[in-house]
């Protein structure tokens, strides 16, 4: 079984590795010929193609359709505004250089004017503007429509300027443009089932259930990359065949090692950790319904989650137990929080007692059938929470079944995962249950003001020491209200063979394949 | 005959006309729907109904039947609501796929399970028939994913002699084909294999009680001769309605097998277009299997009547 140093230790070199590639991306991308040591080294080591093995097949080639499953062709057949570095920090792209007025209400982006599409047509500010309204509508913006701000306007003054006019100044801007992936307007209608890119590679073809092919884009803006002619995802039912598969040497890498496999592969294949709190599993109670409508109650149950074992059990390790969503490097964490709901099931019984269930409490938790990890958390809380008299009941149902009753609160309390905690932390309100409006699990959809008003101040104040005591007091409110537990970091481990290097990850764990080579 | 012709056919549109009505009810009584999928965990409520709106979905039901039925009428089974590929050339291609497995399951089983049934009736007490009985046990109580990872374990992962897992076409690669079906349809052809024997026992062990295959021997035939002129011969027959219905088994109960091998064939398609609601594609499966089911029984109702008037008649 592997320890959480090896993995801690693993996600250093991968840090340390990427930086310089960041880092030669980013020369790579700034104005004029500047030539990076790298690209150098990639001229020499082109070629081949690799073979890449996924759980789960694409729902389609939408990148604004951010569900994990489409992530592999997000940086393959697209290109963003920006790219994030692994510590989150935005570097020019399409986007070759930005500026902020000096209220702090327009953005301005000066794009690179050497960038095609796949289909031959160029990228050009009018483009961009169209996908900005693309996103701005709620049946076409996908996940991206809840991360990025309402815009004021968007204009295209010229063919390489755009102006992002805002009603007021938004602290993650920045970040989420690092996730604007730029689409073609003539591909908006095909976007299910054709890519529609700037990106290092174009999709030959897409064979749903079996496999998806990438090749070269010959006309990249970018001359050192792609090092690789030709990617191929291939799509897997579940983590067993995906490692068989690699086994059997069907498979160049992998995406998300499983636990359980991690030690053993480690001694024949290279395996790195994917971007730290790229994702979080959580705990989230129904403030509107008994019992969790006290709040004593559901802070009792902060202190029965026994997040270590399950962790251990559940994640293999591969996992860092939390008790905040928020990771060290980010302005909202404190350390402090951490020591907020140690294990401690005589003192979750006690609580209950004070809040008026000395026999215990009971309650339902429904949790997905397609993320099994969920369930397993939910059984080791009943059994934690049965030792002490109260009686948990889990209720596993289809994912699809599940959705709904997430965005309406249609639950007492279920299991679920996040991202966006590795961003600018106001980006968590991208998931319903710490949205600061509509908020499902809140009496009128609104939570309490504190965390509210503690988040509309980070969000909209550009100075790094108010956001910081916004973040905290956002952060402290969230913990004190405690209508969702945070259980665990979940880390993922991308593996490949000895033949292949330079494969990298985004702040959500998107393969970066345009670095990888393959001896 | 052309009556008793005319009155099943037009009990077939009927009918073919409930199944589509139930077909269609069933499906959209599954809770949620293909938008939910389509946003995941950080969706809302809100954008679901948008993006409900925006696939048709709130529309009246009826209408979304009377479109599907008309699109159906015209010959068009629709697009996926998911990634937009048209459904014939899923089901097409994944239906092949499937074919193609169950037809090389379906020779293995056969190779295997004629000389065990044959030597469980021909020596029950000897060690041979011992042997063949102990495989039927084992093979039909062997769960197919247990056996099919077994076979990934030694034969890929531990040998290297075979993929664990994959598909090519055998008009791009046949070699490549050849290796790449050999686990599944063994897998798959482990437990037809001892169902078929099983059968062909039972049948051969009834035959081999006749009077004319006593007079076979009396003659002084040649056991081979009589095994396979007197006792297969008149065997036969039920075996092979029990092997079409194995066929047709295969055909729709590979699912478990296909993923294990990542095989990328009807089972597989049906049950992730369950998962993601992917009205379009689940509906125009299971309407293709009812109708199939439909056209299969109407031939038998033809073909009975043909063989015996008296059922024209009733």
């Amino acid at each position: 079984m592997s320890s959480p140093m090896n993995v801690t230790r693993s996600r250093r070199w991968v840090v340390s590795r990427s930086a310089a590639l960041t880092g030669a991306l980013a020369i790579s991308a700034a104005p004029g010929s500047l030539k990076s040591a790298f690209s150098n080294a990639a001229t020499q080591q082109g070629g081949g193609a690799l073979t890449v093995g996924t759980v789960g097949d694409f729902l389609n080639l939408d990148p604004y359709v951010m569900s994990f499953v489409n992530y592999p062709h997000m940086e393959t057949a697209y290109d963003q505004l920006m790219r994030l570095d692994h510590e989150v920090k935005p570097h020019p792209y399409l986007a070759e250089s930005w500026s902020w007025s000096e209220d702090s209400l327009e953005l301005t982006l000066k794009l690179r004017t050497d960038v095609t599409f796949h289909s031959g047509q160029p990228m050009t500010a009018d483009v961009v503007v169209k996908n900005f309204d693309r996103i701005a509508v709620q049946e076409t913006g996908g996940n991206l429509y809840s991360f990025l701000p309402r815009f004021k306007s968007v204009e295209a003054p010229d063919d390489a300027t755009v102006i992002l006019a805002l009603d007021e100044p938004s602290a993650a801007l920045e970040q989420v443009l690092g996730l604007v992936s730029i689409v073609d307007p003539d591909g908006f209608e095909t976007l299910s089932s054709e890519a529609a890119g700037t990106g290092p590679f174009s999709l030959q073809e897409w064979v749903p259930g079996d496999h998806a092919t990438f090749v070269r884009n010959e006309a990249y803006w970018d001359s050192s990359r792609p090092l690789v002619d030709e990617v191929t995802y291939r799509f897997y039912v579940d983590q067993a065949s995906l490692v068989a598969a690699l086994e059997g040497g069907l498979l160049d890498a992998i995406i998300d090692v499983p636990g359980i496999d991690n030690d053993r592969l480690s001694a024949s294949y290279e395996l790195f950790t994917g971007q730290e709190a790229s994702r979080f599993y959580y705990l989230i109670l129904n403030t509107t319904m008994a019992p969790f409508d006290n709040k004593q109650v559901r802070q009792a149950l902060g202190y029965a989650m026994d997040r270590a074992t399950m962790v251990s059990n559940v994640l293999f390790d591969i996992g860092e137990p939390i008790v905040s969503p928020f990771p060290e490097f980010s302005p909202a964490y404190n350390p402090e929080h951490e020591d907020l709901y140690p294990y401690d099931l005589d003192h979750a019984s006690q609580m209950l007692t004070d809040a008026g269930f000395p026999d215990g409490i009971e309650f339902t938790i429904i949790v997905p059938n397609g993320f099994p990890q969920l369930a397993q958390f939910a059984q080791i809380l009943q059994a934690d929470l049965d030792s002490i008299g109260s009686k948990v009941s889990i209720e596993p149902m289809d994912n699809a079944q599940w959705y709904p009753h997430l965005y309406d609160g249609t639950y007492q309390a279920t299991l679920s995962f996040a991202g966006g905690s590795q961003m600018y932390p106001t980006m968590i309100a991208g998931s319903s249950a710490f949205a600061p409006a509509d908020n499902p699990v809140w009496e009128n959809g609104t939570p309490p003001s504190a965390y509210v008003d503690a988040m509309q101040e980070a969000n909209t104040s550009l100075d790094p020491e108010v956001q910081k005591d916004a973040l905290q007091r956002m952060s402290s409110a969230f913990l004190d209200e405690a209508w969702a537990h945070p259980i665990a970091f979940k880390f993922t481990i991308f593996g490949h063979t000895h033949e292949v290097s330079g494969l990298d990850y985004g702040v959500y764990d998107q393969i970066r394949v345009d670095t990888a080579t393959k001896q | 005959m052309s009556g008793y012709f005319l009155r099943r056919c037009s009990q077939f549109i009927p009918t073919l006309f409930l199944v589509s009505l139930v077909v269609f009810g069933l499906v959209r009584a599954m809770p949620g729907n293909a938008a939910d999928v389509l946003l995941g965990p950080q969706g809302s409520a809100e954008q679901a109904e948008a993006l409900s709106r925006e696939l048709g979905l709130d529309r009246p039901i009826w209408v979304q039947y009377g479109i599907w039925v008309n699109d159906i009428v015209h010959g068009n089974l629709g697009q996926s609501w998911i990634n937009g590929f048209p459904v014939s050339s899923l089901i097409t291609r994944n239906l092949g796929a499937t074919a193609q497995l169950a037809l090389v399951a379906m020779l293995l089983a056969i190779i295997l399970a004629f000389p065990i049934g044959i030597a469980g009736a021909l020596w029950p007490n000897r060690i041979a028939g011992r042997l063949a009985a102990a495989y039927t046990v084992l093979a039909i109580g062997i769960p197919s994913f247990w056996l099919g990872i077994l076979l990934v374990l030694l034969m890929s992962l531990r040998l290297g002699w075979l993929p664990p897992s994959g598909y090519v076409s055998y008009t791009e690669d046949f070699v490549q084909w050849m290796r790449v079906i050999t686990l599944p349809a063994i897998t798959l052809a482990v437990y037809v294999s001892a169902v078929i024997a099983r059968f062909i026992r039972a049948a051969v062990t009834d035959v081999l009680g006749n009077d004319y295959v006593r007079t076979a021997r009396a003659k002084g035939l040649a056991s081979e001769t009589v095994l396979v002129r007197h006792v297969l011969r008149n065997a036969l027959l039920p075996i092979v309605t029990m092997i079409g219905l194995q066929t047709g088994g295969l055909l729709g109960g590979a699912v478990v097998v296909e993923s294990i091998f990542a095989w990328p064939g009807i089972g597989r398609l049906l049950i992730s277009s369950i998962q993601t609601r992917d009205y379009a594609v689940v509906q125009a499966i299971i309407l293709l299997a009812a109708t199939l089911f439909l056209v299969i029984n109407l031939l038998t109702d033809l073909i009975y009547g043909a063989l015996d008037p008296r059922i024209k008649s009733m």
